[in-house]
Order: structure tokens, then sequence, then C-alpha cells
């Protein structure tokens, strides 16, 4: 299957490949898992105080699709509010990187991966709080 | 003689239809189901008993890789028992994807390590291991058969794929080694 040029472009070179430290408070991670096809991916963003997305990036094991996927969140929630990050839909990575139907999976794999990531920041706040 | 086509895998094969099957009698079964419907016995026959000979086979067939496989039949079973997969849920155990990532990374740097292979082997150990416990774990709950066990069946064959997508990528890094 032929994959599109922006897809092709995120494989070769993809954006933010790393990790953060996962015990660090302004630090989410988000981690899931594609059955269909055994994909695992992790996704991690670095927050500041007053809710802005500084600095993301991600590990994906598994297709082009799904890496292109992941390093385009990356690119797309830096400087974002936790807010504005988690209304990235999958059907608009699917759009962008102009994905075929069967691939539609890896987008929404992305775009639970950044829910995922977020939610983990959340929860740890909260226990901040309760501890305080 | 019942219409094959309506059966069941299970029903078809006469194996209880429960997870744990005698594979020995399966492949027996299948031996005497390919005869009894092979297209050969159906020569002389009408057009229309040739065409379902042919999709008698064909259900033969499928029924045979589905039972055979743990994991095709575990999922098959779900579903006929009314708990089908979601493959769309991308949530799973943390800890499990935890894992998976950190096996993912050290075969992805295996090249870098003292032994590689030695280490492939280590991964590929780790791997059986975890495949026979998740076996063990899902013939309890398929025997259990509550609600609760049949869905968290549906977690354990989610990971079984995990693993069985890893076992492959061992076995792909393993020829680049070794070529």
């Amino acid at each position: 299957m032929a994959y599109s040029d922006k897809v092709m472009d995120h494989y070769e070179n993809p954006r933010n490949v790393g990790n953060f430290d996962k015990e660090d408070s302004h630090v989410g991670t988000g981690m899931v898992g594609a059955p269909a096809c055994g994909d695992v991916m992790r996704l991690q963003i670095k927050v500041s105080d007053d809710g802005v997305i500084e600095d993301a990036c991600f590990k994906t094991y598994g297709c082009g699709s799904a890496i292109a996927s992941s390093s385009l969140v990356t690119e797309w929630v830096k400087g974002k509010t936790l807010e504005e990050a988690s209304t990235i839909k999958n059907s608009d990575i699917a759009e962008e990187l102009a994905l075929p139907p069967v691939k539609i999976h890896c987008s929404v794999l992305a775009e639970d991966a950044i829910r995922s990531a977020i939610n983990d920041l959340k929860s740890k706040k909260e226990k901040v709080k309760e501890e305080h | 003689m019942s219409d094959p086509l309506q059966q069941n895998y299970f029903e078809l094969y006469g194996c209880p239809q429960q997870f744990s099957v005698d594979s020995q009698l399966l492949a027996q079964r299948y031996l005497e189901l390919q005869q009894q419907y092979h297209p050969d016995r159906f020569v002389t026959a009408s057009e229309e008993q040739k065409r379902l000979s042919l999709q008698w086979t064909a259900r033969v067939n499928d029924a045979f890789q589905t039972l055979k496989q743990p994991l095709l039949r575990a999922s098959y079973l779900l579903t006929l028992l009314g708990y089908p997969l979601d493959a769309a849920d991308t949530a799973m155990d943390g800890d499990f994807l935890l894992q998976q990532m950190e096996l993912r990374e050290r075969l992805e740097n295996i090249a870098a390590e003292a032994d590689p292979l030695q280490a492939l082997d280590e991964i590929r150990l780790r791997l059986q291991q975890d495949e026979e416990a998740l076996f063990q774990r899902l013939e309890q709950r398929f025997a259990e058969g509550s609600a609760h066990s049949l869905r968290q069946a549906g977690e354990d064959v989610k990971q079984m794929k995990f693993l069985q997508r890893l076992r492959e990528e061992v076995n792909e890094r393993e020829e680049q080694l070794l070529g």
C-alpha cells in the first residue's frame, strides 16, 4: 500500500521521538495499544503551571501510519492548552495525513494517546491536591 | 445430515463449545469432514449441489483454522457467547503496555547488547512464559463463564495479540542478526 507524502515525511523524519521523566509532576504520560494490530504508542507532554503544553514527545512501535500520527500530534499539541489539545480529533489527523480507511485506527490510537496523557497529568495534579 | 453452513464451528466439528479442544480429535474430524464434503464426491450431482459442496469445504477449512489456533478460537468463542472483542478499544492495562514498551525498546537496541542472540532468547523465553500464563488464565475464565470472566477473557485475548506480534518481531530481528 502506498503511503502519502506526509506519512512518509513523518515516518522518515519523525519529530520529537524520545521520553520525559514519568515521575515529573509536570509530565503527563499516555500509553495506548491497538489490539487490532499490536501497535504500542507512548505519548508524553510537559505542561507549565498555567496549563500550557511546552513540549511533547512520543515513541511508537507500529506501522508507518501509527508513527506518523503520533509524530504529527506531538507537533500539534505544542503551545496548546490542555483544553485545546483535548479537542484534537482523529479525523483531523487522518485528514492531514491522508490516511486510507484501513489505517484510520492509527489516528484513533494517537487521539487516545493524547487523551490518556492529559488524563494522567490531571490525575497527578489531583493527587497532589489531596496530599496538601 | 445437518447443514454445515447453519452450524457454528464447534457444532460442525462435534467439539464441546469451550476453550479447550482435543487437537487430535480436531485433526481427525477435519479429515472426515473434508472427505465428506469434497467436491470430487459431487461430480455427478446437480449444479447447486456442486456449488454447495464448495461452500461446505470452505467452511470446514475456516472452522479448522479458527479452532486450532488458541487466539482465533478464543475470539470466536467470545463472539458466540455474546462478548465480541472491541478492536477499536485502545485502553489497556497500563502495566501490561509498559512491559510491552520495554520489551520492544530492548528488541530495538538489541544489537548493542553484549550477546544479542542470547538477549533474543531471553525475550523469547519471557514471551513464552507470558503466553502460557495467559493461556491458563483464559482456560479458567472460559470455564468460569460469568459475564465478568468473559469480559476479562476479552482483555486476555487482546494481550495475546500483542505477544504474538512481538514474537513475530523477535523472529524478524533474529533473521536480521543472522543474515
